[in-house]
């Protein structure tokens, strides 16, 4: 049955007809026009479509788009700050952690999750935070390095 | 992905009279039912019935030696929560275990054992502990030992993925819990160890990530009054079509050891699945040495007598 949900993405009111069949991933990219989140697997392995549902991380392929009704969501399209970058997609740019960038968005919404929670992270808690974000041609080092920077302000130059 | 309508319960007794009625499937985190609902049409007659908003379920709580965890409560909530940290050590990493952080962010304990996974890496953990799962139904409410709400299920255990997208059944809670028409979870009880219980655990995975466990391994060792080994019970994923707990008790062995008592409990019941398990002869092999590094770590030195 079509139903019209209402719920808060990216800091806006948002009202939208949904399907059940929809997934959140669905919502976002075909109905909403928000592409910016990526599918990749589309069962939870991989991290692509990583978005952050009240606060938490989670899979947008694995949530129903109905399941959003009444909550608060952020994309990879809603973290710019005054028209700049979030400082994580900053740090990712300046140390190289990005080749074809199909799962940056995902790891940017993992590392902003993990860094609102938990500004000062150990190595350790940045790899278990991202170790759902599946990379195929970077590798996971500059990702850690970038995201350990941009938590101590993004100010090291590579 | 197909389903004929997803709904959200506003109550328990709510959830509870429709899921009697029938046509629907219980959804919390819908981390395993919505990769099977992508890949299946096992779902476009069925409604997922949404639990996880209901406040009731989303509890906490200590009553008298147990750690209450309701049906609604989120892996990352107990991994948060300081009583299971500090107290249900054992419980605590096997949920840390699970999959990634997007995945604990939704899924649920009660969800990983309602699905009933051979592979799970908390249904050990809460067989070891010996946790009992509180039911909600037709009847009231009843409370079940953990080990005895499986069913066996020996077809999971022919293939050797376990992945979620491999599963055969859609709704595993109606063919592998020996729950009446109508039941449903409501919450898990855990008991606290004794004082002094050493623990341990570990998951084999193929890429030591976030993959399902090729076996993992859940043990308890209980002192007694001079804080020497008295019991030890062990429950392992990957291995048997029922979640089993194997427990060896000090002075109970015919003149062996507790050590070796225990690694020939193991040995026996995993000899016993021979015909049914894919990949036996390795996981016959790296069975007793996953238990004997748990051993050597949890038993003091000189612990050989019988």
């Amino acid at each position: 049955m079509m139903k019209e949900i209402e719920f808060t993405l990216n800091g806006t009111r948002t009202r939208t007809e949904t399907q059940p069949g929809e997934r959140l991933l669905d919502l976002l990219r075909e109905r909403l026009g928000l592409t910016g989140t990526k599918e990749g697997c589309g069962i939870g392995s991989c991290g692509a479509c990583t978005v952050i549902l009240d606060g938490k991380a989670v899979n947008a392929c694995l949530v129903p788009a109905q399941a959003v009704d009444g909550r608060e969501l952020v994309t990879i399209e809603g973290i710019m700050q005054n028209e700049s970058l979030h400082p994580i997609q900053d740090a990712l740019i300046r140390h190289h952690a990005i080749q074809c960038g199909f799962c940056t968005p995902g790891l940017v919404m993992s590392a902003k999750a993990l860094l609102d929670e938990n500004p000062d992270p150990s190595r350790g808690e940045i790899q278990r935070a991202i170790a759902g974000n599946l990379c195929r041609c970077t590798g996971y080092e500059q990702v850690i390095e970038a995201i350990q920077d941009a938590a101590k302000g993004g100010k090291t130059q590579c | 992905m197909l389903i004929r309508d997803y709904i959200r319960a506003s109550s328990l007794e709510e959830a509870s009279e429709r899921y009697a009625a029938g046509g629907y499937i219980l959804f919390a985190g819908g981390t395993d039912l919505m990769v099977k609902a992508r890949g299946k049409k096992w779902y476009q007659d069925k409604t997922f019935l949404d639990i996880s908003g209901l406040q009731e379920l989303k509890e906490i709580r200590e009553e008298e030696n147990f750690l209450c965890v309701g049906a609604a409560v989120t892996l990352t909530e107990l991994e948060e929560n300081r009583e299971v940290r500090e107290r249900l050590p054992l419980l605590y990493e096997a949920v840390r275990s699970v999959g990634s952080t997007q995945i604990r962010n939704r899924a649920t304990l009660a969800g990983n054992l309602a699905n009933a996974c051979p592979a799970s890496d908390c249904i050990p953990a809460l067989v070891t502990l010996g946790a009992q799962v509180e039911v909600y139904g037709g009847k009231g409410k009843r409370v079940i030992p953990a080990e005895q709400i499986f069913r066996e299920c020996r077809a999971c255990l022919r293939h050797s993925g376990m992945h979620v997208r491999t599963c055969y059944y859609s709704d595993p809670t109606e063919k592998k819990l020996i729950l009446e028409p109508g039941e449903m979870i409501c919450g898990i009880r855990i008991p606290f160890p004794k004082p002094g219980t050493g623990h341990w655990f570990y998951k084999l995975t193929q890429n030591r990530t976030i993959g399902m466990a090729v076996m993992n391994l859940s043990m308890t060792v209980e002192p007694d009054e001079r804080g020497k080994a008295r019991r030890i019970r062990l429950s392992a994923g990957g291995i048997f079509p029922r979640p089993v707990c194997l427990e060896t008790v000090r002075g109970k062995n015919a003149g062996k050891s507790l050590r070796e008592a225990c690694l020939e409990q193991a040995v026996n019941a995993i000899e016993q699945e021979k015909d049914l398990l894919a990949d036996y002869p390795y996981k016959r092999r790296v069975f007793p040495e996953l238990i004997e590094e748990g051993l050597e770590a949890l038993l003091p030195d000189g612990e050989e007598d019988s």
